[in-house]
């Protein structure tokens, strides 16, 4: 009998410390996150915190990223123990595709949603997809990567040029490190020994291609196919395994500090320089206006533009900094070489993407692709 | 005797015609219809409807619209890309045929040593996905770094011997896949067939070539060509192969521009729903042509109610090659392949130099997290509960298709068979627009992934164990119904136990295509749904291909066990 009572009543007191231990944690963990706005955040309502801890949960729709977030996360969580995320991650098309279907079906879907492409996100603002709320904080975001009210960024993807270190002999090595603009790219020493992206293969793949046939012309693109016979990828992941593998040597554009920059993590034998000026699109974060948890999403993107979540973010997904507030860690970020572009090209994003369809028809003309 | 049979045949016909028998048999149409329409005709109808419409459903401001249609289909911009994928469906197709039923034969009707080991050997090329057989293909034959060509080139070669990044790299990479597949579908058939009609054949003077031109490959044109239409079908919708390995030779494939309007901003899946419809006519054609050919059921019987034994044709001096012949077929398209996928999951990067300081167990690590535990659980439980509940609902419908005379069974067979020709990833975009309202807080759940796994497979279930089906004599079916016995017992007592190997074939098949099914999973998955598969596939983005090599690998290992498990399964019910 004492048995019986002792296996029906070791649940019970489970489920009692688990009820009650969460709340005093939370109650504890309270003050603590409401001093971190305070000083952090100066500006946030005063209810704000409370509010997003009554949400509790927080639902991130977020791009691929090197890790899995789990640091950022970590860290977010660390200053909100009263605030639990759940992630969805996948590229920027189905991140588009599933947030507008699941905002237009009524379904509480994403709270925060991230994405790669500003006019994709300037058009959802427009429609009332985005909630309009400018976070106090939103000055520690530069003009270029934000629409203020609607979405901020919080990295960058930026673009280089890269190439694999032992296949390179010491004078095509010492050229390499000669390239200081973007004009001198088409003139390496890799003829059928180079890698570019397709031009469709999203935004960073098309940012280069426009900045080079709005500033030099159709020859800048010409000069890439007849020097270089580059073979062509359909994405910045299988050309960067391939240059790790040493199938080509030579990349003239590509995300460097994301998609070459893991597979250097990995010691492959890599290196990266980025040209002047600086391009790079921003991944950045909107609030659904149908968030189910609104003031846990509120909550969130302050923080993530705050100094501490500039430098989480970069520091976690391997993106470069786009401002002077985060505290850049990365690794290769301490290497001799490595060096961030001073300026970065004011790139115009609703006439890149109106220039796509005739960028497609250009590429195929030069590249036959 | 023959009086009696054909008085049984009269009295079975009018059983058919029987009106308690035919209401049934409607009412079973019906329900089977409102199932079927729920699973492929509302996310394929969506789709249409994106096709015709100027933005995505539920858009304000939408309007009707022909210019996704004319984009595609009135423009010469698509004509190279539809021909490549005829082209590439068409050669994997009849490779796959060809090379499946070689296989099968050897396996089935001849005196080959330890058949029944072979015949689980050779399945082993289906249990990776497309994509991790190009990544492991491009390990193996990457131009001038490709293991192949590194061995060629200290051998003194010059050049590279092998390049996989072609035409021909395409249809070999897609071929080592889908023959294996060619091999399961047509094992039942090959089985089912008894020794009377070789017999007979080989009494009149024929010999083994001449029986096999003109006995065994006719009774298996229904099952061969089903086979050749279902392979064309999934070879032409399939984007990881062409996408990865085509896209430096300037190859371009119909799902490879689908791959770029839905992954790559600006997406325009109302331009790729357009697209998706490309194939359905093709694949549809095919379906006519199928039903035309095995209207006349009767022909293609090879089971009837007598017993019946197979007939082991004596392979002669090539008896002790075969196996041998059988191991360099596996060599070639799984053992150097999957060699290169477990080296390659030990490397910190893809090299083709052999050095201890490359290798790491880091990527292994990274199966260790509890999302990975969680896609491993989910991914078990979606394979076996879609692979299950997809056979039975498959053996239902071609039952009804064949096996009634309910108008209207027709269409069945045509709705079940629409998502195959439809390349997932746009698939995936109709199911999102269908499924995203569905009730009682599905939407995100498990529950979504089993019904569109269900929706998108179950053509599989149809045409497998309909090429069982179809070898089994009404009679025996007919005979019972005429002694009472109901639907449900006919299905149990008779026909489950008959097309126990086809149902087994497609299980396998159902649990292999779910495992490994990612483009639909991509847009309806959540953290609490995530597969094994979009772990792997998001791993490829998020730490190269040596991590989503590790996860081939265990996915490998598992469905090998569970495979064998199946397979030692079917052996003890003695099906």
């Amino acid at each position: 009998m004492k048995a019986t009572w002792a296996w029906m009543a070791a649940p019970l007191a489970a489920l009692l410390v688990a009820a009650t231990g969460p709340a005093v944690q939370a109650a504890g963990g309270l003050d603590a996150s409401k001093q971190w706005v305070a000083e952090n955040v100066p500006g946030l309502p005063a209810g704000l915190v409370e509010a997003a801890c009554k949400d509790g949960k927080l639902m991130l729709y977020h791009l691929v990223f090197r890790g899995k977030l789990a640091d950022l996360i970590a860290s977010f969580t660390k200053t909100f123990p009263c605030i639990k995320i759940d992630t969805y991650m996948a590229s920027g098309g189905p991140l588009q595709t599933r947030f507008t279907s699941e905002w237009r079906a009524g379904q509480a879907g994403a709270d925060v949603w991230m994405n790669s492409s500003p006019p994709f996100a300037d058009k959802i603002s427009k429609e009332g997809l985005l909630l309009n709320w400018t976070p106090p904080n939103d000055a520690l975001v530069p003009a270029h990567w934000k629409r203020s009210g609607y979405w901020y960024g919080i990295g960058l993807a930026t673009l280089g040029f890269a190439w694999n270190t032992k296949e390179v002999t010491p004078a095509e090595q010492k050229w390499l490190e000669s390239v200081k603009t973007w004009d001198q790219i088409a003139k390496a020493p890799f003829k059928g020994r180079s890698c570019m992206v397709h031009v469709r293969a999203g935004g960073s793949a098309q940012l280069p291609y426009y900045y080079l046939l709005t500033t030099y012309g159709i020859q800048s693109w010409k000069d890439l196919k007849e020097n270089l016979e580059p073979s062509i990828f359909s994405g910045a992941g299988p050309l960067a395994d391939r240059l790790a593998a040493g199938e080509c040597v030579y990349a003239p554009h590509v995300t460097a500090d994301t998609a070459v920059a893991t597979r250097w993590l990995q010691k492959a034998p890599i290196r990266w320089t980025f040209p002047e000026p600086g391009l790079a699109i921003s991944y950045l974060m909107g609030i659904s206006s149908k968030a189910a948890h609104p003031d846990a999403a509120k909550l969130f993107v302050a923080w993530s533009l705050s100094p501490h979540g500039q430098s989480a973010w970069v520091n976690s997904t391997g993106l470069a900094p786009m401002s002077k507030q985060a505290t850049d860690r990365r690794k290769y970020a301490k290497e001799s070489w490595y060096r961030l572009p001073g300026d970065y090209y004011p790139t115009d994003w609703d006439k890149m993407e109106k220039a796509l369809k005739g960028m497609n028809t250009q590429f195929k003309d030069v590249f036959g692709q | 005797m023959e009086l009696a049979r054909e008085g049984f045949a009269v009295r079975a016909r009018s059983a058919l015609f029987d009106p308690a028998v035919r209401r049934s048999h409607r009412l079973l149409v019906l329900a089977l219809m409102a199932l079927v329409t729920m699973l492929v005709l509302v996310p394929v109808g969506f789709l249409f409807f994106g096709a015709l419409w100027s933005e995505a459903p539920r858009v304000p401001g939408g309007h009707l619209t022909a210019g996704n249609l004319a984009t595609i289909y009135a423009t010469s911009t698509f004509v190279v890309p539809l021909l490549t994928t005829l082209a590439i469906g068409a050669w994997v197709g009849a490779l796959s045929v060809v090379v499946g039923t070689l296989l099968a034969w050897l396996v089935t009707r001849t005196d080959l040593p330890r058949a029944g080991l072979w015949e689980n050997l050779l399945v082993i090329p289906v249990y990776l996905s497309p994509l991790m057989l190009a990544l492991a293909f491009t390990a193996m034959a990457a131009p001038r770094v490709g293991f192949i060509n590194v061995v060629w080139q200290q051998l003194g070669g010059a050049g590279s011997l092998a390049n996989v990044y072609s035409f021909a790299g395409i249809v070999f990479v897609l071929t080592v896949h889908y023959a294996p597949f060619a091999f399961l579908y047509l094992l039942g058939p090959m089985r089912a067939i008894g020794a009377d009609v070789e017999e007979a054949a080989t009494v009149l003077g024929s010999g083994s070539f001449e029986t096999i031109r003109r006995i065994l490959l006719p009774m298996l044109a229904p099952a061969i060509f089903a086979t050749a239409l279902m392979i064309f079908t999934l070879a032409a919708e399939n984007f990881a192969v062409p996408t990865l390995l085509g896209r430096q030779s300037g190859i371009r494939t119909i799902p490879s521009e689908i791959y770029f309007w839905l992954v790559y901003e600006p997406v325009n899946p109302n331009l790729a729903a357009s697209a998706g419809t490309m194939l359905l006519v093709v694949t549809l054609s095919g379906i006519f042509v199928y039903r035309r050919m095995t209207r006349v059921a009767s022909r293609y019987v090879t089971v009837g109610g007598k017993p019946h034994s197979t007939r082991s044709v004596k392979l002669g001096w090539f008896r002790p090659l075969a196996p041998w012949t059988l191991a360099l077929y596996l060599l070639a398209t799984i053992g150097l392949p999957l060699a290169a996928l477990l080296y390659g999951s030990f490397l910190r990067y893809i090299s083709p130099r052999l050095s201890w300081s490359l290798l790491t167990l880091a990527n292994y690590r990274q199966m260790l997290d509890a999302d990975s535990l969680l896609a491993f659980r989910n991914s078990l439980v979606l394979g076996i509960g879609a692979a299950t509940l997809t056979t039975l609902l498959g053996l239902i419908v071609t039952y009804t298709v064949h096996r009634t005379r309910v108008s209207g069974r027709g269409l069945l067979d045509y709705i079940s068979a629409m998502p195959i020709a439809i390349p997932g990833m746009v698939l995936g975009v109709g199911m999102l627009w269908a499924y995203v309202n569905l009730p009682f807080g599905i939407w995100g759940t498990l529950w979504v992934l089993l019904i569109a796994y269900m929706g998108r497979f179950l053509v599989h279930a149809v045409r497998v164990t309909g090429n069982s089906l179809l070898q089994i004599s009404a009679e025996l079916d007919e005979a019972a119904q005429v002694l009472g016995a109901g639907m449900v017992r006919r299905l149990g007592g008779i026909i489950f136990p008959l097309v126990g190997r086809g149902m087994l074939s497609s299980w396998i098949l159902l649990f292999i295509f779910v495992l490994n099914e990612v483009t639909a999973t991509v847009l309806l998955y959540s953290s609490r749904s995530i597969t094994l598969s979009v772990v792997v596939w998001n791993s490829l983005d998020m730490y190269g291909a040596m991590v989503a090599f590790a996860y081939s690998i265990i996915q490998t290992a598992i469905t090998f066990v569970l495979v064998y498990f199946v397979f030692r399964l079917g052996g003890r019910v003695a099906w």
